[in-house]
């Protein structure tokens, strides 16, 4: 959940408002102090560094809790050796990008059975985006000519969309191509 | 008299940088305000929207916010040094950032329609499908090694003339000597004078290898490596993310200047709440985003081995931590010291907020996982406008600190802060609604958007003129101006 698009704009949110608050609150509070000269001359050093360290240990923990747990949105198949060579009981989608199309080697899939994305690139810097039946951006691979990509994804059935999301001329945006992924049992 | 004149000497140059940087954001800007208005209409045709936007990335990027951190940080660095800023030098990088820069905007008009990232291998790609002609491709190449000379190597030598060569003239030190080592100081150029020309002389080297090749002085097999596409990106990519962290660092070290200048405390020296924090914060900012690149070619799933995504996301998480630091030495000064409140404070403040809520985003962009289902789309647009609008609105504060000194007479306090207040309202107000967007999943860089965001589109139309609009207070400001100065 928190590895979607939509958890990282919470996430966003969730950290990024109350900071502004506090920053501007302590703006705030340091202005108003700055008019009591007393106040400034008894300002407490060792409140400070607690200070210090409290803020220090809330942005550790974040930082440990959001690349702890994002090891596990990284796609299946990126990184793990195991998983690079085609298994039995997968389906392969190879999808060649071109100045402004895909060639797909089939446009209709199983659900309920992994699918191997396989990705390349015939002339400029391409990506594939796969977006779910909902219009949700489930992966991106980045396309450079001369390399191929894979991923594995496990898919529902639909109607799923590819689309570019690397500059690549004047057609870019038009740049996309459907297939789909029937329901198990010939649905 | 005498004085005057060697004052002068200083103050030209920079200020020449800093009215030609305001002209670039003038046009560049049009640019970015006629691309919204593209989407609003849909009336252009695609390569009028490309053409607009590769000029407005170039144009703000290079013309304005570079051009506006060179001049005012080598008027910083002449004041506190007490030298002159005039000779071959620094006239060069003025004259060669800006010839370059005209040769680009002639090009991209012409048709070079490749944004400012260049997209490689995309300008050869699109000149074999005939989409711009070779000369027009050649004159864009010779405008990048152009481009490339005056930012890594004149600019950072400017820096490091003023710095480590020459006599002090006493009469030309303006603010109190802080030295290469404190970080209220001139600490924060170190790393453009050291980090990027190493980095950047490959790129350099090899945009102009391609510039001989394209006027048939070498042959273009003689240099078939550096055309392979990934080749060309790894060396592309090291380069590109530690300009922009330099530029960061930059306009850290500005609010590490500023902040302190503008405390209650008057009696005392100007310094930070914490030097030996501040001049960690820089260090291990540096060194860690020397590590970062990695994170813009995550989603090459196969071809970046996953150990090299995992140092890009360490290290981009590690640059974090040091902003972490640097918002803390901040506010602690403020609490310490007390903080008073002018134009070149609160922009200083704003704009520091702005960098630091993008700083995280950024972080976001650096998750492997994420950025499997956020790259290209209009988050990653979010970041980049955010942080360079962020990065400009440090240096305006800078702007406004030396405003007597540019213009020779005060600001009007009440359009200063009108400018300052509004322009941060609009950047917060773009930068969420183009987060939104991109988790939206629209593509960036797409004319006509392959989605339904009328809404979005118009609240980019309301920020953008926001925007607009702030600035034309603050070219109000500049013309007419308050009276004398009460800093
Ligand atoms: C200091 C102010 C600004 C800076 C530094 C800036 C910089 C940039 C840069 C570097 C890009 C990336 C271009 C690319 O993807 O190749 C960009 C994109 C964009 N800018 Fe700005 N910009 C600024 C203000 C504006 C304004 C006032 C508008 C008008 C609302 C605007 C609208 C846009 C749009 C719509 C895009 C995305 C285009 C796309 O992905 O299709 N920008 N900006
Ligand atoms: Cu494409
Ligand atoms: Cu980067």
């Amino acid at each position: 959940m928190w590895g979607s698009s939509l958890g990282a704009l919470l996430i966003l949110l969730y950290v990024t408002s109350p900071f502004l608050v506090v920053f501007f609150l302590l703006v705030f509070l340091s202005v108003r102090r700055g008019r009591q000269a007393e106040k400034l001359l008894n300002t407490s050093k060792k409140r400070l560094a607690v200070a210090e360290v409290l803020w220090l240990m809330l942005v550790a923990s974040i930082w440990t809790a959001v690349n702890v747990s994002s090891l596990s949105w990284i796609p299946a198949g990126v990184g793990d050796p195991a998983l690079a060579v085609p298994a039995a009981g997968e389906q392969v989608l190879e999808v060649e990008a071109f100045m402004w199309g895909y060639n797909l080697s089939t446009t209709t899939l199983e659900a309920g059975r992994p699918v191997r994305v396989v990705a390349w690139s015939t002339d400029t810097l391409h990506s594939t985006g796969i977006y779910s039946p909902d219009g949700e951006l489930l992966v991106t691979l980045m396309l450079m000519p001369g390399m191929r990509e894979q991923v594995l994804l496990t898919l529902e059935p639909g109607v799923y969309t590819l689309r570019c999301l690397e500059f690549c001329g004047d057609g870019h945006a038009f740049m996309s191509a459907v297939f789909t992924v029937a329901g198990a049992g010939g649905g | 008299m005498a004085e005057e004149m060697s004052l002068s000497s200083l103050t030209l140059l920079p200020r020449l940088m800093f009215y030609t940087a305001l002209a670039w954001f003038l046009a560049g800007g049009a640019a970015g305000l006629l691309m919204v208005l593209f989407h609003v209409t849909g009336a252009a045709a695609v390569p009028a929207y490309y053409e607009a936007l590769t000029v407005h990335g170039i144009l703000m990027t290079f013309g304005g916010v570079f051009q506006l951190m060179a001049g005012l940080s080598l008027i910083r660095a002449g004041f506190c040094y007490g030298k002159p800023i005039r000779g071959l030098l620094f006239l060069s990088l003025y004259l060669l950032l800006n010839i370059s820069l005209a040769m680009l905007l002639a090009s991209a008009l012409a048709g070079v329609r490749v944004t400012y990232t260049l997209m490689f291998p995309l300008p050869a790609a699109g000149a074999f499908k005939g989409l711009w002609s070779i000369d027009m491709l050649t004159l864009f190449v010779w405008g990048v090694v152009l481009l490339l000379i005056a930012i890594i190597a004149l600019y950072p030598a400017s820096l490091a003339k003023i710095l480590f060569f020459g006599k002090t003239k006493e009469q030309l030190v303006m603010e109190r000597f802080m030295g290469t080592l404190s970080p209220s100081g001139m600490a924060s150029m170190l790393p453009f004078i050291f980090v990027v020309p190493p980095i950047g002389a490959p790129i350099l080297a090899t945009a102009a290898l391609i510039g001989a090749a394209l006027l048939g002085v070498i042959p273009l097999t003689g240099i078939s490596w550096f055309l392979e596409a990934v080749n060309f990106n790894y060396l592309f990519w090291p380069w590109a993310h530690n300009l922009m962290e330099a530029m960061g660092i930059m306009a850290i070290g500005t609010v590490y200047w500023i902040i302190p200048r503008y405390t209650a405390d008057v009696e005392r020296e100007p310094r930070l709440y914490s030097e030996k924090l501040g001049i960690f914060a820089i260090i291990f900012y540096t060194v860690a985003a020397a590590f970062a690149f990695p994170h813009h070619l995550f989603t090459m799933s196969s071809t970046q081995p996953i150990g090299l995504s995992y140092v890009g996301q360490l290290a981009s998480w590690l640059t974090g931590f040091g902003a972490a630091f640097s918002v803390f030495n901040i506010l602690a000064t403020g609490w310490r010291y007390g903080l008073k409140i002018r134009p070149a404070s609160l922009a200083v403040l704003l704009g520091f907020s702005l960098y630091v809520t993008d700083g995280f985003l950024a972080m976001q962009l650096g998750t492997i996982g994420w950025n499997y289902r956020l790259h290209g789309t209009y988050y990653v647009t979010a970041h980049l406008m955010t942080i360079l609008i962020a990065v400009t609105l440090i240096w305006i504060g800078a702007v406004y600190h030396h405003f007597q000194l540019l213009r020779g007479r005060g600001d009007d306090e009440k359009l200063s802060y009108l400018h300052i207040i509004l322009t941060t309202v609009a950047g917060f107000g773009l930068m969420y609604v183009m987060a939104t967007m991109g988790v939206g999943g629209v593509p960036r860089r797409a004319y006509p958007i392959p989605f339904a965001a009328d809404i979005q589109i118009t609240l980019l139309t309301a920020f953008g003129a926001l925007l607009a609009l702030a600035q034309a207070i603050f070219i109000a400001n500049l013309v007419r101006g308050g009276g004398v100065a009460a800093r």
